[in-house]
């Protein structure tokens, strides 16, 4: 590493102080590294002496007592979209899993049926080669579909479950379904990561628009409040001189009625948005002191009903008396 | 060397050595390192800790070899703090060496 490179990055490191408190420190380390070459180390041994970057400004940090994480917002907005793409990642991930399971479930489900189907021309082989008779195997197998789909069926069924028809049947139904239940609980899976990333993309968004929006606002009230006291101040300018030139003869009568109202009404508003601001205030103090007055009056008045309810014990009373004093204190002291 | 024992020490030396002349960065590593083993990067954080407490002041002093350097001098607060630590040190390394020799007796 060059003495530069290493002062530049040590420079990174320290942006949370002082200017000047940065310079001294970068100057005397620049100083220290060139006595060092002065005295015959090479570069990349004087800066190895110094450690690893990051821990030298750590400890130099520690001695402002500065949190010597502080200046990283950029490495936290970036672990922000991280963890939103790690959260993504691991939704697709699961919604994979479903899915593939769901496909091996599709594969068994069609290779039952394909069995199902080809049991007909296994189980007639087999009929075949008992039957001595060939006419009969050409009887059966001239038969058809239609009442071969009834007999195997019934082949099926002897073959695996070896029940009723019904039950076959049943049997491919529940694996249809569950087939279907898998992928449906795939794509829930996958819609529901999509939908956090989402959610977090927008709330990202919204803040950044109501940040935006308040930005606007303020602006918008700021230019308010500065046209506002251009208009009075140029409407007082405007009365005095047309005054005067309605003196001098000319016919202004109207132009400086106009002046006068304008400083009237600037001077009303003005009025109104202080008397409005100084109420806002008031309100908001009356609002805190109200709230805790309330939870210093309901204890008392708690106390005053248990006064009333345990008068015939002499102790409790005692308690609660000195409760009361305690709180009464509080309130003086508050008010 | 074991570090920790250098650690606990480092401090100690370092006010010494400025109490008992003015120096700069440069010349405080050598002088503390006539003592212990020591590097750069564990020194100047320690010497800008101590000059935030208010135990260290600086002031620059021309040279001729090149730009003006910062010297560190010691403070009067900085010089109650060396003879805490300097006192500190001495009732350590007496009871450490007193619970050695004891030991001896046992070997």
């Amino acid at each position: 590493m060059s003495k530069e490179a290493f002062l530049t990055e040590l420079a990174g490191h320290l942006k949370v102080l002082e200017q000047q408190e940065q310079q001294d420190i970068l100057d005397e380390y620049a100083q220290h590294i060139d006595m060092k070459i002065q005295n015959g180390m090479s570069e990349e041994e004087a800066i190895g002496d110094f450690g690893p970057v990051k821990e030298l400004a750590a400890e130099i940090l520690e001695a402002y007592h500065v949190n010597p994480e502080y200046g990283d917002s950029s490495r936290r907005v970036k672990m922000d979209f991280e963890s939103a793409a790690q959260s993504a990642e691991q939704g697709i991930r699961q919604a994979g899993g479903f899915l593939k399971r769901a496909g091996k479930k599709l594969g068994q489900w069609l290779r039952e049926v394909c069995a199902w189907i080809g049991k007909p021309f296994y189980k007639k082989q087999a009929e075949g080669a008992e039957a001595p008779n060939g006419q009969e195997t050409v009887g059966q197998q001239a038969d058809g579909n239609s009442s071969h789909s009834e007999k195997d069926g019934a082949g099926y069924c002897q073959a695996t479950i070896g029940g009723q028809t019904a039950q076959s049947r049943q049997g491919i139904i529940e694996m249809f379904l569950g087939f279907c239940h898998d992928i449906l609980k795939g794509c829930g899976h996958l819609i529901a990561s999509l939908a956090r990333v989402a959610g977090k993309l927008s709330r990202i968004c919204w803040d950044l628009l109501r940040w935006g929006l308040r930005l606007c606002w303020n602006v918008l009230w700021f230019c308010a409040a500065a046209g506002l006291a251009l208009g009075t101040i140029a409407s007082i300018f405007c009365f005095g001189a047309i005054l005067i030139l309605c003196f001098q003869g000319y016919p202004l009568m109207g132009m400086t009625l106009i002046a006068l109202g304008g400083i009237l009404c600037g001077g009303a508003l003005t009025c109104a948005a202080w008397g409005l601001i100084r109420r806002k205030k008031t309100a908001e103090k009356t609002v805190i002191l109200e709230n805790a007055d309330d939870t210093d009056e309901e204890p008392e008045e708690e106390e005053l009903e248990e006064e009333e309810f345990e008068e015939k014990e002499p102790d409790e009373d005692d308690f609660t008396d000195g409760d009361m004093e305690a709180e009464e204190d509080e309130h003086d002291q508050i008010s | 060397m074991n570090p920790q024992f250098k650690k606990g020490v480092l401090e100690l030396i370092v006010l010494e050595a400025v109490r008992r002349k003015d120096r700069y960065g440069y010349e405080l590593v050598e002088e503390v390192s006539r003592v212990i083993d020591v590097n750069e990067g564990t020194i100047y954080p320690l010497l800008k800790r101590l000059t935030n407490e208010h135990y260290f002041e600086t002031y620059l002093r021309e040279s001729t070899e090149g730009p003006p350097r910062k010297y560190y001098h010691l403070t009067a607060a900085g010089i109650l703090y060396r003879d805490s630590l300097a006192k500190e040190w001495i009732e350590f390394q007496q009871q450490v060496g007193k619970y050695l020799k004891e030991g001896e007796q046992y070997e």
